[in-house]
């Protein structure tokens, strides 16, 4: 092997670098200041196409990465979004909550405006379990003025009677247990008869004359002849008419919906022992 | 291997960097690497200053060939780095991966000097990276410096770095 001497080797750098040197300075008046020759043309056009190659081959790898990597971020987003959604559609079921009772709340208002004795709104916090007996428990009580006999009404109409009264809350009576009895008119033709409560969805209409001209659609108000509940109130509409021995008897949907009361309104002092 | 083969195994890793480097660079957040730089580095380490003065020469004209300024901007630099790193053959006497990490540092400030210089001498403009970037770029080259260097050692005989491989 032929040996360098450190001269020869510095004289090899001093030689390149002036070659490099003169390569620089002739291109300095070339267009561009660049000068690449028919050789540099001819190496660029050899390698030309493998940077395209490569630059197509990499591309391809990028998008996979890319499509790999969305794929986990639109699961992320996905499990983000739904529950979102929950979120949303729990703040939905809120707002129409709240849309449902302010609804209610204006119509108790209203009718509180048409009564003629002081009233006292009250919730229903609990309701009786028991299917043969139909009473619920309201947030008011004895400390807010409320006395046994008070009648509880809604904006439909008639809901009962209060039963027990404690120092925060009372038991109220539905028109629909069997225990009550309200005397009411036939709105139109304005017969007298009773309607009791039957432990079920439905009212039981008794003691009407069996001369009453009364039909299916006939609305029913209290009559305030019992001393119990005031006059006009509404209890129910006329389902159907049977005969029942001496009189005539008939099934009554109640005016306000007893499965499903919240709201009610209290006649406060309207109570009296029957 | 032969002195042909060796030309040709070099003459490839050449090629090869100067044609990936700019496919890579445009993807690299750096925006600035430079293999053929590596690959000079490493073949100067192999093989002393005279095939690194030659590998530089190549290697530098094959950049200023791919990169459309004028031809000696690139080569100039790469020649005088495959001279410095060449010179470590004799003076480093360790094998381990601090001799390229070293080298890689030392001449990615030797290149950049040096551009800077040639620019300057020939009135091009002397466009350079901030400090912070020349940091990050050498801290780029040391860390790739020692799988390239693997890389280039390979299929040229396997010899280790310094003179401890020549024992």
């Amino acid at each position: 092997m032929i040996s360098v001497t450190p001269r020869r080797r510095v004289g090899l750098l001093v030689l390149l670098l002036t070659g490099v040197l003169v390569l620089l300075t002739g291109q300095l008046r070339a267009p561009d200041r660049r000068a690449v020759g028919w050789l540099g043309h001819a190496i660029l056009a050899a390698l030309a196409p493998l940077q395209v190659a490569l630059d197509e081959a990499v591309e391809t790898g990028e998008r996979w990465v890319r499509a790999l990597t969305e794929i986990r971020e639109l699961r992320a987003e996905n499990a983000r979004l739904r529950m979102e959604v929950e979120q949303l559609r729990r703040r939905l079921a809120d707002l129409e909550e709240a849309r449902s009772e302010v609804a209610r709340l204006r119509q108790l208002l209203a009718l509180r405006a048409e009564l003629p004795a002081a009233t006292l709104a009250a919730r229903v916090v609990a309701r009786d379990p028991d299917t043969w007996f139909a009473t619920v428990l309201i947030n008011r009580g004895g400390r807010h003025g409320v006395r046994r006999h008070d009648v509880v009404v809604t904006a439909e109409g008639l809901v009962g009677r209060v039963l027990e009264v404690y120092p925060t809350a009372s038991r109220v009576l539905l028109v629909s247990d069997p225990r009550s009895a309200v005397g009411v008119l036939v709105q139109r033709t304005r017969d007298a008869a009773i309607v009791e409560g039957q432990a079920g969805p439905l009212l039981r209409l008794r003691y009407l004359s069996r001369d009453a001209a009364a039909r299916p659609g006939d609305v029913l108000v209290t009559s305030g002849l019992g001393g119990m509940f005031p006059r006009g109130l509404r209890v129910g509409t006329i389902r159907s008419l049977f005969k029942g021995g001496l009189f005539l008897e008939a099934e009554v949907v109640p005016a306000a919906d007893l499965s499903r009361i919240e709201e009610v309104l209290l006649l406060v002092g309207s109570g009296r022992e029957p | 291997m032969g002195r042909l083969q060796q030309a040709g195994w070099i003459g490839a890793w050449l090629v090869g960097a100067a044609v990936v480097e700019p496919v890579l660079v445009r993807r690299l957040p750096l925006g600035r690497l430079d293999l053929v730089l590596l690959v000079v580095a490493a073949w100067a380490l192999l093989r002393g200053p005279e095939a690194g003065v030659g590998a530089g020469l190549v290697g530098g004209l094959l950049q200023d060939l791919l990169s459309g300024h004028a031809l000696g901007l690139a080569a100039g630099p790469k020649i005088l780095v495959g001279f410095l790193c060449g010179l470590w053959k004799d003076v480093v006497h360790s094998g381990g991966v601090g001799v390229p990490v070293l080298a890689a540092l030392g001449a990615t400030g030797v290149d950049t000097l040096a551009s800077w210089g040639v620019r300057a001498l020939v009135g091009w403009p002397t466009v350079g990276g901030r400090p912070g970037e020349l940091f990050l770029l050498a801290c780029s080259h040391a860390a790739m410096a020692p799988l390239v260097c693997w890389m280039v050692r390979w299929g040229s005989g396997g010899r280790r770095f310094g003179r401890a491989a020549d024992r």
